[in-house]
């Protein structure tokens, strides 16, 4: 469904030396029609630019992106536009998603609008679907963003992202924001909702557990690098690269308290 | 010895002429030495419990009850009096750490400055004392971070940083507001290695989401919902046996249960339900559960429960 050949960024800082620095270095990877690669790593290691450039939001320096069987860094401008509906974006913080002084219906009408995909009434009632989808009350319709909860802006935000029927779905650290039993309650939302339609998904953490329970494969990345791609119990049977043995270890030595009793 | 007793707290804001009670009736004691878990849902008032003790609610906060600190309520204090407890008696890291430090002043400034205020030491002696607590909460080369600014650091290195501010006047009592929080595992790992070794002759009360570094580092649990405490006790007792429907919910939503939520939402400040004001998502709920609040009761040694199923 979604190939990454190569793909290397690069950004230039430094006005005069003109100091190369490399985010994303030489990574590929591909991700079956309906299965989901989880990308883990910790902070500052390029995860969040390499889901951008997945999607062409960020133009990689090198490298070639291929979707459902069409090069996408070789589109024009405007072949690109029309690509953009079949993939979208779901950000760590939901405000950066929503704008403040939209209220709910407007902010999930508002893909409707901008594709020109229904007609006024048709779209009232796609919003009311959608926020049905998302496990949420009809009546929070009129409400803006700051009256809502994290999670519940969480779940316009997800509502948004799949008001066009996407196909391939990027989510950058989707629940980090939110606390355990919130993010168990968007997380699952999420993956019913990926299984029903077939969706695509490429999915970033730092929080392996929460990687383990979403993703068919994992792909440990460090400091540009992916250092491994594995399928999910795979890497933790056997993980190939030293760093992700540190991670699991951790992992487990934070969990050691976990299960005992339960 | 009890260093810090809260007793029958409330707070409320006032919000356009209305009064929301955000915090219940909270009893809270914490012995010199001792490590306080506090957890509980997002909203349900961890926040403000912690910076009522730190007297930082804004004006619009009614506080009722005693937060008493040694030998002084602190509710009485006037300004000039709690500024000399804050960061030298008191002090607090506080959440959103990438907020709190100030992206125009170097890490040497930010650090030193509240050496000079509170213990009046030279500003050579204090950058002194600086590059030691950079140094020992793992910042690579210190002399140089002192004149770097916290956007050249990364988001555990900041938290770190705030860590080192924080203990540079060596508060006797901690007040951690989820220190932890989006750091990946390795980073947390460090932090909690560095909390654990230097909060050890300290008095520490840590307000998480993280159930994982809430055992590593606490003895204590305390559980809070909607405003209230729905269970409080050993740290390893309430984990492995949790007693209430809440903290048995909060656990199975934990990833390594495999994700399974409490279904429903928790209520805001202003509606919490009548009854106990978690029938509406538990599913142990009786009739008698709509009608009667639940009291918190003890149930064994350190051991609280509100629940009306341990009646
Ligand atoms: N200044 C304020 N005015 C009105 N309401 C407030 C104010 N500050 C906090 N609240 C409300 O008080 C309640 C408790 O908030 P608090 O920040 O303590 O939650 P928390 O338990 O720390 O949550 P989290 O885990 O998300 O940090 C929330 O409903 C919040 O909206
Ligand atoms: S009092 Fe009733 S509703 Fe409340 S937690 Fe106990 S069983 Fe559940
Ligand atoms: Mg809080």
């Amino acid at each position: 469904m979604i190939e990454l050949k190569g793909i290397t960024k690069e950004y230039l800082s430094g006005i005069i030396s003109k100091h190369k620095k490399t985010v994303v270095s030489d990574v590929s990877f591909s991700i079956k029609k309906g299965e989901t690669l989880g990308i883990v790593g910790e902070s500052g290691c390029g995860k969040t630019t390499l889901g951008r450039i997945a999607l062409r939001l960020t133009e990689p320096t090198l490298g070639e992106i291929w979707f459902d069987g069409v090069e996408i860094t070789a589109l024009s401008k405007s072949s690109m536009r029309k690509m953009r509906p079949r993939m979208q974006i779901i950000f760590q913080d939901p405000d950066t998603a929503l704008d403040p002084r939209m209220t709910i219906r407007d902010s999930i009408a508002e893909p409707f609008k901008i594709w020109e995909r229904s007609g006024r009434h048709e779209t009232n009632e796609k919003v009311l679907e959608m926020l049905d989808i998302v496990g949420l009350q009809p009546d929070l319709i009129s409400r803006y963003p700051f009256e809502l909860s994290g999670g519940q802006k969480q779940r316009v935000a997800l509502a948004r992202a799949l008001a066009l029927d996407p196909e391939f779905i990027v989510a950058d650290e989707p629940t980090s924001a939110l606390d355990l039993s919130v993010q168990a309650q968007v997380l699952s939302l999420f993956q019913g909702i990926r299984e029903k339609k077939g969706i695509t998904l490429l999915f970033i953490s730092h929080d392996l557990q929460v990687i383990r329970n979403m993703a068919d494969c994992i792909a440990v990345m460090k400091e540009g690098v992916i250092l491994e791609i594995q399928r999910t119990s795979d890497l933790f049977a056997s993980p190939g690269h030293p760093y992700t043995r540190q991670l699991i270890d951790a992992e487990i030595e934070g969990e050691a308290w976990f299960g005992k009793g339960i | 010895m009890q260093l810090l007793e809260i007793t029958g707290l409330q707070v409320s804001f006032i919000k356009d002429r209305e009064i929301i009670h955000v915090i219940d009736s909270v009893n809270l004691t914490l012995e010199a030495h001792e490590s306080c878990a506090l957890v509980g849902e997002s909203g349900c008032g961890k926040t403000v419990l912690g910076m009522a003790v730190m007297r930082l609610l804004p004006s619009n906060a009614q506080i009722e009850g005693s937060i008493r600190y040694r030998e002084t309520n602190l509710l009485e204090l006037n300004s000039h009096d709690m500024l000399q407890i804050l960061g030298k008696e008191i002090g607090m890291i506080p959440q959103n750490s990438a907020m709190v430090l100030n992206p125009v002043m170097t890490i040497g400034r930010q650090i030193t400055e509240s050496l000079v205020l509170h213990e009046g030491i030279s500003s050579k002696t204090a950058d002194e004392k600086a590059i030691y607590l950079l140094k020992r909460m793992d910042i690579p080369d210190p002399h140089y971070a002192l004149s770097q600014y916290p956007h050249e650091f990364s988001g555990g290195m900041r938290e770190r940083i705030l860590i080192a501010i924080v203990l540079a006047c060596e508060p006797t009592l901690i007040i951690a507001d989820e220190p932890t929080a989006g750091l990946d595992i390795l980073v947390r790992k460090q932090t909690i290695e560095l909390l654990m070794e230097h909060s050890r002759d300290k008095t520490f009360l840590l307000i998480t989401h993280d159930l994982g570094t809430a055992h590593e580092l606490c003895s204590r649990i305390v559980v809070m919902y909607a405003g209230e405490i729905v269970e409080s006790g050993n740290t390893r007792e309430v984990l492995s046996m949790p007693m209430h429907p809440y903290t048995q919910g909060l656990l199975t939503s934990h990833p390594s249960a495999g994700l399974h939520p409490i279904p429903g939402m928790s209520p805001n400040p202003g509606s919490f339900p009548e009854g106990c004001r978690f029938y509406t998502r538990c599913s142990s709920v009786q009739d008698l559960c709509t009608k009667e609040h639940p009291s918190l009761k003890e149930t064994g040694k350190m051991r609280k429960v509100r629940c009306l199923r341990y009646d």
